[in-house]
């Protein structure tokens, strides 16, 4: 039995097909993530998840670049374009990287804010309290002897 | 700034080609970078899954989506390192033709690998990211009380 031979084109058709559409994609999820940021600017998610939709555009359009280089050296012979090629996928290994420091260190940044929302939530009650039982008092006529004093 | 670019590819393409190896080489240390960055990747992602349901907010659909989507991403990641791997290893792969016409010599289980996981690789991406979309079109169509935004989750 004789090993067959695969072509090599469909590889090459399906990766600038897929590309394209994660390029498109990604775009449309940062655009979605802006209106998430514009209707609560100090909501520590929805800013990581902009940021995060953002390496994730800038990924689409370098994994096309590094693609294209690769196949334009694999099916057209332009082994010179092999340090462009080295520097596009440089960069693809540090957006790799960018992207799972964002989620690390999100976990700190996730806790810290809820803790900052608790905090703030706690305070607002208390001075409602405050408000409340100082209101209580001043019924009560307790402010009543202080007026006494000359 | 685009000018530079393109006169930059231009320089690229005209230019006499020095002979410069074709393709990486496994035992170079980007190789083993972009290998660590792959694992890096996927153990971020599934690192975030778990911290979804760690503060409970799989509860809300959107995020229900990027947990697909996260987990699809690490899957791509898994099958890149495997990939990459197989492609770098490939022992004098047997290649003939010319341009779009190029075929390769399925002549050992390898070689059918290098194959299937670069199928594989663009077959994760576009869901993935459709996912993503998903879930962030859900979330910011969520209204604003019930959302998690409402919460300063």
């Amino acid at each position: 039995m004789t090993n067959p031979y695969l072509y090599l084109a469909p590889l090459w058709l399906l990766g600038y097909a897929a590309s394209l559409l994660v390029i498109l994609l990604t775009l449309m999820a940062l655009r979605e993530s802006r209106i998430l940021v514009a209707r609560d600017p100090e909501n520590a998610l929805w800013l990581f998840l902009n940021r995060l939709a953002l390496v994730f555009a800038i990924f689409g359009f370098n994994h096309i670049i590094s693609h294209g280089l690769q196949d334009l050296i694999t099916y057209w012979d332009y082994p010179h374009l092999d340090i462009a090629r080295r520097i596009f996928s440089g960069f693809d290994t540090i957006i790799y990287v960018t992207a799972a420091t964002i989620i690390f260190f999100f976990h700190r940044i996730q806790r810290l804010y809820r803790r900052m929302e608790a905090d703030h939530h706690h305070l607002e009650e208390t001075s409602h309290e405050i408000l409340a039982l100082n209101r209580e008092m001043e019924a009560l006529g307790w402010n009543a002897p202080c007026r006494r004093w000359p | 700034m685009l000018f530079a670019v393109s006169a930059f590819f231009a320089l690229l393409l005209i230019s006499p080609p020095p002979a410069l190896a074709l393709g990486l080489q496994w035992p170079t240390e980007g190789s083993y970078v972009r290998q660590i960055a792959h694992l890096l990747f996927a153990a971020s992602m599934l690192f975030f899954i778990r911290e979804i349901y760690y503060t409970g907010l799989q509860r809300f659909g959107g995020f229900r989506f990027l947990v697909w989507s996260w987990g699809i991403l690490a899957l791509w990641n898994l099958n890149a390192f495997v990939g990459n791997w197989s492609e770098w290893t490939l022992s004098n792969p047997v290649i003939v033709g010319h341009g779009f016409s190029r075929q390769l010599l399925m002549s050992n289980a390898n070689t059918w690998l290098f194959y299937l996981t670069k199928i594989d690789h663009f077959l994760l991406l576009p869901p993935a990211f459709y996912l993503f979309y998903r879930g962030l079109k859900v979330l910011a169509r969520e209204p604003r009380p019930e959302g998690p935004g409402a919460e300063g989750s």
